[in-house]
């Protein structure tokens, strides 16, 4: 039966959450961002309180509380708490310790063992670690049949060659997912995903980039000369590529990962409609009709209900992820549509506050560089439509 | 006769401020951002060029031309530049309140200089911080009188240019004079006059050679002659600033826009994915087209609004309002579109984009905000009169870079 309520848990976890991103995280939000980096003890401080971007076993305990028809909340509760936690600081997720997006591929593709070896090391507690996923390249972002980064088989090693750009967290992550091609004509059915760790010869950190926003996010070059990768590395082993599992492997994680993208968008976008709305509520809500007070109330008015849409079609497609009914088509609504709205939310937030918005303490004006990513990465609203068009339209196959 | 030609001489110009612009703006985008400042060698080429004080009287060096030719220059010079653009030394909006607000007496005192100082600012103090509970009727900022002139009080924030400027305008609440934006009034104060304090230079989302600072004055003295009165009608005369302040600023949004949106075209017939260059898949193909009839629909609207300006046709207000918004919105949109086409690569500081997309941004801040240009519009379209409450920006609660 229809419900859009909050459970029990998820009410609680947005509560915590809320608290978090206004007394912890946004005062450290400008320095972060000045910086390019959050505080280790910070992020530690997090993930001690539970707040973590992993997808560990432990970590499903509270999503994995059931609804009333018994099915896990898994994803409806990621996105309400990744949606509260981006509206404190996005890139506060994207810089949790823990596997990140590293930790889809080894969880479904990975074997029993390879998920032991590489997972397990994110409960040690001594320190902050981090994962990663290099599959873009300069010449490969949404092509990403494209790559051209090889591996080569050599005993029991497989040699690899290329180079991967806009890494989250590429030059500190203890691992790195690494796509490579035996063979470029065989396209998609010619990839293979291999685990490769920090320190092994041949695989280096190459350009730090300089980003518009969420520069506190961590972004790396990755480079691999000659790097020799043992054989029980490649993630699922020989068998995994027999059929076309090996794209699909990267594809899939997407349907998951697409709505928590697109539920920090939301969050972004309603930081800003919040602060602007107050702002309007201090300084044009007066006794008497203020100028252009109208046109205000007509932006916030909009932004607001749009946002409102957003965060509909992310939990739609959370809800679908946790039915595990195929939710390509919704995930990529979500994304497209929330990244855009936001940016909006961003644009109208600052035009509503005014110059001072402009300000670096303000927030604001971070927020709008922060949000741009959303329509890029994991994805352009560019790829999202194609999803989206190749299932409303039956007889389109490719364009 | 409908004409969309500006002839020779003008295009002369033009071609001059674009070489200008492509050599001298363009390669330097990142340094001038990073080292808040233009170097003096460029602010002498610029000046060289005799375009910066293209609309000045004659009679203090200028070549009284209109802002048709304003905005031809300025299209050329955001095409290089955006953020470089709006820091360049020059009359700017300090020296369209004197000519607009002042008499030809003080356009002597005041704009001289321009045509002979490659380096010289002037300063529009006219917005104030937002603060809980204050009158959004006119300003904080006072002007007390003391015997035959004023005495003047009040932080203003944010001001343009206020780091390199000679001298402020600054916008106050005359003491005896009607309550709110009628009784404002325009003062000419020096840089260094005793009480002016300005402060560091503010962090901010763009323009960061611009010198933005908070103002403050303390019992600042000037005399009668300091006064930008408006000839008689103070508000058509701040209307008129406002109107060409925001015109030049939308010239320079178009460049802009322009220069995005040709490295997005250029980017789109190079980069390929799935086989072909991005620009040939048709989703692509159709932003890009709506991208490119964006660009000249921005300029013909500036156009026009400059051309009325120019004829002092009675609608010229309305068309400047209409360009400006139009560009505001436009621009912002397009520069946000030019860095989606880029995909990764435009969230990147190796490019521009992701600059001119900060700085399209700051532009909806500058002189006219689309709410404020709208309501010029509206009232134009319905001939409705405005009041200087309806005309003027609210200082302290949306405020204005100008």
């Amino acid at each position: 039966m229809l419900d859009f309520s909050l459970g029990e848990s998820q009410q609680n976890i947005k509560s915590m959450l809320n608290w978090l991103a206004k007394e912890k995280i946004r005062p450290l939000s400008e320095k972060a961002d000045r910086e390019h980096d959050w505080p280790n003890e910070f992020l530690r401080e997090l993930t001690d309180m539970g707040v973590s971007a992993g997808s560990l076993p432990e970590n499903e305990s509270v999503g994995s509380q059931k609804d009333t028809k018994g099915v896990k909340q898994t994803n409806r509760t990621s996105v309400v708490a990744i949606e509260e936690i981006a509206f404190g600081d996005a890139s506060v997720i994207l810089s949790l310790p823990g596997p990140g997006l590293g930790g889809p591929p080894v969880k479904f593709m990975g074997t029993p063992e390879q998920q032991q070896r590489f997972l397990s090391i994110f409960r040690q507690k001594d320190r902050n670690r981090w994962g990663a996923y290099g599959l873009t390249e300069p010449g490969a972002g949404s092509d990403v049949s494209a790559i051209a980064a090889t591996c080569r088989k050599d005993g029991n090693h497989w040699v690899l060659n290329g180079r991967k750009c806009y890494i989250t967290n590429g030059a500190r992550a203890e691992w790195t997912v690494i796509f490579a091609t035996m063979d470029k004509t065989l396209g998609r059915a010619g990839h293979r995903a291999f685990v490769v760790e920090k320190g092994t010869p041949g695989f280096s950190v190459g350009k730090v980039e300089q980003k518009m926003g969420l520069r506190a996010s961590e972004t790396a070059e990755l480079v691999l000369e000659d790097c020799r990768v043992h054989q029980d590395n490649l993630l699922g082993g020989d068998a995994h590529y027999a059929g076309k599992e090996g794209f699909m492997g990267a594809m899939k994680t997407f349907d998951n990962t697409r709505p928590m993208v697109a539920a920090m968008a939301v969050g972004i976008g309603r930081a800003a409609l919040e602060t602007a709305a107050a702002f309007a509520n201090e300084h044009y809500m007066l006794d008497r009709p203020i100028p252009r007070y109208t046109q205000i109330k007509d932006i916030l008015a909009r932004t607001a209900r749009k946002l409102d849409a957003a965060r509909l079609l992310v939990w739609r497609a959370a809800w679908m992820a946790d039915l595990g009914q195929p939710n390509a088509k919704e995930a990529s609504m979500s994304k497209v549509y929330a990244a855009q709205v936001a940016q909006q939310a961003t644009i109208d937030a600052l035009s509503v506050v005014g110059a001072t918005g402009m300000e670096r303490d303000y927030l604001l004006e971070k927020w709008f560089r922060d949000i741009k990513v959303y329509d890029i990465f994991e994805g352009t609203g560019q790829v999202q439509r194609i999803v989206i068009a190749k299932r409303i339209l039956e007889n389109l196959k490719s364009f | 006769m409908l004409d969309f030609d500006h002839g020779e001489d003008a295009r002369l110009l033009q071609e001059t401020v674009r070489g200008f612009a492509e050599k001298e703006l363009r390669p330097r985008l990142r340094e001038v951002e990073k080292a808040g400042a233009i170097s003096p060698n460029v602010e002498k080429a610029w000046h060289g060029l005799g375009a910066s004080v293209l609309s000045l009287p004659e009679d203090v060096g200028g070549a009284a031309m209109g802002e048709s030719l304003e905005v031809l220059v300025g299209e050329e010079l955001g095409a290089g530049d955006l953020g470089t653009a709006m820091a360049l030394p020059g009359p700017g909006a300090f020296g369209l309140c004197v000519q607009h607000l002042g008499t030809p007496a003080q356009h002597a005192l005041w704009l001289k200089e321009f045509a002979n100082d490659p380096h010289l600012r002037g300063a529009v103090a006219y917005s104030e911080k937002p603060a809980k509970g204050q009158s959004p009727d006119g300003m904080a900022t006072r002007a007390t009188r003391a015997g035959d002139g004023f005495v003047l009080d009040g932080v203003k924030h944010p001001v343009m240019y206020a780091r390199n400027a000679r001298w402020f305008v600054v916008f106050a609440q005359v003491e005896g004079a009607a309550a709110g934006a009628d009784g404002l009034g325009a003062f000419v104060v020096d840089a260094k006059a005793s009480g002016v304090k300005v402060g560091e230079k503010l962090g901010t989302l763009a323009l960061d050679a611009c010198g933005l600072a908070t103002v403050t004055l303390q019992g600042v003295r000037v005399g009668p002659e300091a006064r930008l009165a408006g000839n008689g009608d103070f508000k058509a005369g701040l209307m008129q600033v406002l109107a060409r302040a925001g015109l030049r600023g939308a010239a320079r949004v178009v460049g802009v826009s322009r220069a995005a949106y040709q490295m997005a075209v250029s980017y789109a017939e190079t980069r390929t994915t799935f086989g072909k260059p991005i620009g040939h898949h048709q989703g692509l193909a159709f932003l890009l087209a709506d991208m490119a009839t964006a660009v000249d629909s921005m300029r013909w609207l500036t156009w026009h609004a400059a051309w009325a300006l120019d004829q002092k046709h009675p609608d010229a207000l309305t068309a400047a309002a209409r360009a400006v918004a139009e560009v505001a919105e436009t621009g912002m949109w397009l520069c946000n579109q030019a860095v989606q086409v880029h995909g990764g690569a435009g969230f990147i500081q190796d490019l521009p984009l992701e600059k001119w997309m900060r700085e399209a941004k700051a532009m909806m801040n500058h002189a006219l905000s689309p709410q404020l240009a709208d309501a010029w519009g509206a009232a134009g379209l319905l001939e409705k009169p405005l009041s200087s409450a309806d005309a003027f920006p609210l200082s302290n609660v949306q405020p204005v870079l100008l």
